[in-house]
This record gives structure tokens, sequence and C-alpha cells, in this order.
């Protein structure tokens, strides 16, 4: 483990020159790949020369590029951090403190492997993407600073494998007749637009090969005519319209079925496992200490039967963020008060600070609706669309509107209780997240020139699983909510994660 | 607790250090827009649409350029105890706060501009999904230095 000393500033394997060059030729060349077809349809001749001096030019550019960034690459291990210089016209100085650092990876591609390095890459905990990587170091010496660098994190690691062994009891399975009832209830209108993309993916791919044989305005003639036959004929819209929603509701039946087959909610001791799927099943384990904060999604339908949705928000990496979004269906009100239960412990009847948005949150809804009817009708103008059918889908989407409007308006809403942030949202559905603020990364206060005439503000409290919007509230009460979470979040001597 | 009086501005040599780079990218605007004038042989452009365009984009230049002071006023900065916070914004005021304890790790960056005016950029990442979470242009050097060594230390004692 002495061999390798980690103090001194030191640059990566030489080879490292080589991996620089190779990935930046794959960048610029990835680049230059958009004037390809550009440069084929010119005139070939004496074109091919310039391009072979062009590509030669820009070859000895990058490896110069290459050599420069291995020269100013430099790290080094000092009193538990990693720093990181790097950059040859723009200096960055990087610098990890060790129990900061959540993984250290290795990586080796094609080229790492024929002139055998290995890439280090140092994950931080919740950042963009992968934040440090070595490019090329021997594997001997990447398995030295691996250990060197997990000195600290390896402790940790060993307690949370013994924690995984747990003895589990089942909290609540689905039965299939509960997961039909799960499916009933389903917002149909999510698996509307999913076949609306697809065909109209299908359709645009179909007017590419349709282009190469015509010409534009043959297409715009062809399609004036297909919208007069599709216009005539009422009957087949409307058949057209009941084989669409029949088609979503058979698709959500089948996307609920597919992902939560046979799910079962076990208790461990520092959390829940989560078991699930048809085809592809899957078993998450929720820590609770690793738990941001939760939804909770019903509708009316919903409400009559009983049953919600719940997503759980856990902290991760943005690589594996997708996966750390778990969600629970057909909880029944019994089980959503002892999964909260068990998640923010026995609710206390402390004080409760309630907030609403301002009325203002209201007048933009509306203002935008408005827009958006104004856009649409326009646009049906433009393509001379039958005038009756128009005002007709107009005062449809006027209605609509403005009943989504004031149930938005209706269901937004901010509590403080017990250390808990609650947030209300939603329109046909109601969606609750709850939130122990004092897990926020940042908060930040938006305040547009027309919000700070009508003394409102918004707040964006940042998770390590995503945004909370609090949209419009009264300034006052922004800066009240705003002091709450922040002296909560200082005080607190306890780990977001 | 926030007190805006307790905001602090930028080192004056961010003024200039921004007026610089506003006058730099108008130059460049306005070299693009005669080289795309002057180059473009397929098409006559009317001499009205030029004298138009030309007195646009001078518009343009004059209120990007006069807008400078305001933007760099707007800028502040607090460094609290537990936290630091950063305000900004001409149209969208945006006041972020972000506590040490949440703080991941600190970079301090330093481009050609900045370093002729010895100034630097603070970067601040927390575990949030947005990235960096705060970036302060137009330190001090040292001062810059001078944060990141306390809120080190703060993460540190923790």
């Amino acid at each position: 483990m002495n061999k390798f000393d980690f103090s001194e500033l030191a640059r990566q394997s030489p080879k490292g020159i080589v991996i620089n060059y190779f990935f930046l030729l794959y960048k610029t060349g990835k680049f230059f790949l958009v004037f390809i077809p550009l440069v084929l349809t010119s005139d070939k001749g004496h074109q091919f020369e310039k391009i072979a001096y062009t590509f030669a030019a820009l070859t000895v550019v990058v490896l110069i590029i290459a050599l420069l960034q291995y020269l100013f690459f430099k790290y080094k291990i000092e009193n538990g951090h990693f720093i990181l210089n790097q950059g040859v016209f723009f200096k960055k100085k990087t610098s990890i403190p060790f129990d900061r650092i959540q993984n250290v990876n290795f990586k080796q591609n094609l080229v790492h492997q024929i002139i055998n390095v290995t890439q280090v890459e140092i994950q931080t905990a919740g950042a963009k993407d992968v934040e440090v990587s070595i490019k090329a170091i021997s594997r001997e010496k990447a398995e030295a600073l691996k250990r060197r660098l997990q000195e600290g994190v390896v402790v940790k690691d060993e307690i949370e494998e013994e924690m995984v062994t747990p003895k589990s009891k089942t909290l609540f399975s689905l039965t299939f007749l509960e997961l039909l009832k799960v499916s009933l209830s389903e917002n149909h209108v999510k698996s509307f637009f999913w076949i609306f993309a697809i065909v109209s993916s299908m359709f645009w791919q179909f007017e590419d090969l349709l282009k190469e044989y015509f010409s534009l305005s043959e297409i715009l003639k062809f399609y004036q005519d297909n919208e007069k036959i599709v216009r005539g004929s009422i009957k087949l819209m409307f058949l057209l319209s009941v084989f669409v929603i029949l088609l979503s509701v058979i698709i959500s039946f089948v996307r609920v079925v597919l992902k939560h087959f046979n799910q079962n909610v076990s208790v461990m001791n520092d959390g829940i496992q989560l078991s699930q799927g048809l085809f592809t099943k899957r078993v998450d384990v929720l820590k609770i200490s690793k738990i941001q904060y939760i939804t909770v999604i019903t509708n009316p339908v919903k409400k009559k039967l009983g049953i919600q949705s719940v997503k759980v928000n856990q902290a991760g990496s943005a690589k594996t963020k997708a996966k750390k979004r778990i969600e629970i269906v057909g909880v029944r009100n019994s089980v959503l008060i002892s999964l909260t239960n068990l998640f923010f412990g026995n609710k206390s009847d402390e004080n409760k600070d309630c907030f609403k948005p301002a009325p203002y949150y209201l007048f933009k809804l509306f203002l935008f609706s408005f827009y958006t009817i104004m856009i649409l009708n326009i646009l049906m103008y433009l393509i001379s669309f039958p005038i009756n059918i128009q005002l007709l889908v107009t005062a449809c989407l006027v209605a609509f509107s403005i009943v989504i409007n004031l149930l938005k308006y209706k269901k937004a809403y901010f509590d403080i209780e017990d250390k808990k942030l609650i947030v209300g949202a939603g329109s046909v559905a109601t969606i609750t997240s709850v939130m122990e603020y004092y897990k926020m990364q940042n908060i930040k206060l938006v305040q547009s020139f027309i919000q700070k005439r009508r003394k409102v503000a918004s707040l964006h409290l940042q998770t390590a699983s995503g945004v909370i919007k609090m949209p419009n509230l009264y300034e006052k009460d922004a800066h009240q909510l705003l002091e709450v979470i922040l002296k909560e979040t200082c005080n607190s001597k306890k780990d977001w994660i | 607790m926030i007190d805006i009086s307790d905001f602090k501005p930028l080192h004056q040599k961010y003024f200039k250090l921004m007026l610089v780079r506003r006058i730099v990218f108008s130059i460049i605007l306005v070299t693009a827009f005669f080289v795309f004038y002057f180059t473009n042989k397929d098409k006559v452009i009317p001499s009205y649409v030029f004298v138009i365009s030309i007195i646009a984009l001078l518009l343009f230049i004059v209120t990007y350029i006069s807008l400078t002071r305001i933007v760099f006023i707007r800028k502040k900065y607090l460094l609290n105890d537990t936290y630091l916070s950063y305000k900004k914004g001409l149209l969208i005021r945006q006041m972020i706060v972000v506590p040490f304890s949440r703080i991941q790790h600190i970079e301090i960056e330093e481009g050609p501009f900045e370093r002729f005016f010895k100034l630097s950029t603070l970067s601040i990442y927390t575990a949030g999904d947005s990235g960096k979470d705060l970036k302060i242009s137009g330190l001090k050097k040292e001062k810059a230095q001078e944060i990141k060594e306390l809120i080190t230390a703060y993460i540190k004692d923790e």
C-alpha cells in the first residue's frame, strides 16, 4: 500500500495522452459529422483535397490539446481531501473531502483496455454527473487510490450491509383484483398522450419517406383533400375517439400490471422493501434516512375506492435518479397512515401554519389559459377550420380551463406542521407532498418584476431528489417560510441522508 | 434572519470586468453583422433593411452596455455563520440560500479576463440535482479563498 504516495502533485500515466487524444478526436469528430452531408453534396473534385488537409490540421491541433491537457492535469491527496488541478486556459481547482465521496468506480473502454490503463471516477452524492475522473492510471495505482479515498467510507458500507440482512414483516400486498381497481382508476389521459406521441412520431417518419418521392406542395394538397374526407364523416371521428379511449384504458391496464404485478411491501428495521413486476421483477430497498420526500396522489375515482398512490423520492446520484423514485400503488388509507408514521414518526399535535398562494396565482393561471386558447384559435383560423366547430371547441376549452384553474387554485396550499412541509397541488387529481424540510439542499426565492409589483414571490426548495415549487406566495409569507425552513436546516444536527 | 442591509456588493473591479466582457461581446456582434452583410452576395439586401437593422443593433448594444451598472449593483452576497446567500437579477430577481451543512464541495475558477483583474469565481455544489447551486463571480482572489476555507473548516467540524 505504501508503494504509491499521493501526497505530491502528480500527473496521470503518460498513456493518458492517448486517452485524451482519442476522447477529443471522438468529440470533434461528432461535431464535424454535421458537416459531412454538406461536403458530400458540394462539388467533389478538388474539395476532397481540402477536406484531407483540414482533417490533418485538425488531428495535429487535437494532439497538441491532448498533450497540454495531460501536462496541466495534476492530482494529490492532502489532509483528508482529494485535490485536482486541471485546465489549460481555464484553471480549475477541485478539492473533495473524503467523507463526501460516495463511490469510486473504475471504467475501461476499448482504448483503455488496449493500452492497459484504468479510468477512475469519483462520485459524490447527488451531483449532476461523475464529479471527477482521472482518465488514465495503472490498475495497481487505481486500486491503491481507491483504498486511500475510501478509508473513511468503508466503515459505513459494512454497517449498511449488516442492516440489510433483516427480519422483515409484510405490511401489505396487492391482490390481482386490487391491481385491476388501480389500473381502472389511473389517469387515462396519460395513456392517451402516449398513443398520440407514438402515432404522431410514426406519422412524421412516414412523411419523411414521402418527401423523397413527392414535392411539398403535392403533399400539402394531399393532406388538404384528406382533411376534407375526415371532416366529412363525424361518425368516423366518434368511432375513432371511442376506440382511442378504450385503447387508453387497455394501455393503462397493461402498464400497471407490468410494473406493479404482485406488489408487496414489507417493513424492515430501517426501512421498507418493495417487490413488484411481472416480467422484470424488481426489489427496491427504501432506507428511511435516504427518503427526501413523499408524494401522495389520488383522484375522485381512487377516493371512492379508498386507494392512493405513494411516490417515494430517495436521494441518489443523477444517473440513478429514475430508479430512486419509487411508486407504490393501491395504498389503502390505513396503510398510508402506517407508512407515514414509519417514514416521519408519529404525528404530534403541534402548532400548524397554513399558507395559500396569492390570488395573483389564479390570475396567472387564467392568463396562461387565455393565451393558449388564443394561439389555438389563430392556428385553427390559419388552417381554415370550419367556423362552427372552432366555436364549439373554444367554448369547451374555456369551460374546461375555468374548472381546472379554479380546482388548481383551491387545491394549492402550503402547510408547516411539526417540522414538516406539506405542499398541496393538483387539479382533478389531488397531489400532496410531505417533506421534512430540514433535508433541503438549498432554497431559492424568485420574483419577477411583475410579481414584485404585486408583492408576491415564489419559493423553490431544492432537495437531493428534485425541486418542490411553491408558486406565487404573498411576499411576507414567502420570507416567513424561507426563514422557518432555513433556521431549522441550519440548526438541525440531523443529516439529510 | 436574512437582513437585506447585510448583503455585500461584489468587488468594484468586477464592474470593469463586466463592462469589458459586454464590450467585447458587442464588438463580436457588430463584426459578425458586417461580415454577414458583405459576404452575402446571393441576394441584394435593400438599404432600408440595412439601416433599420443597424439602428436596432446599436439600440440593443447601448441598452446592453448601459444596463451593466444596475446588473452589477443587483449582484450581492451574504456570508453568515451558518449559510451563504446570493442575490441577482434584473427582471427576475433571485435570492438563493445555501446552508453550510449541505455543501458538498467548493471550487474556485479563474477565466482569462478574471485573472487579469485578479478576481475569481466561487462555485458551490450541494447534493441538489441542479448541478452548480451557487456561483459567485467577481470576488477578490483572497476573499474567495477565505470563504472557501471558512466553509471547509465548518464542514470538517461537523
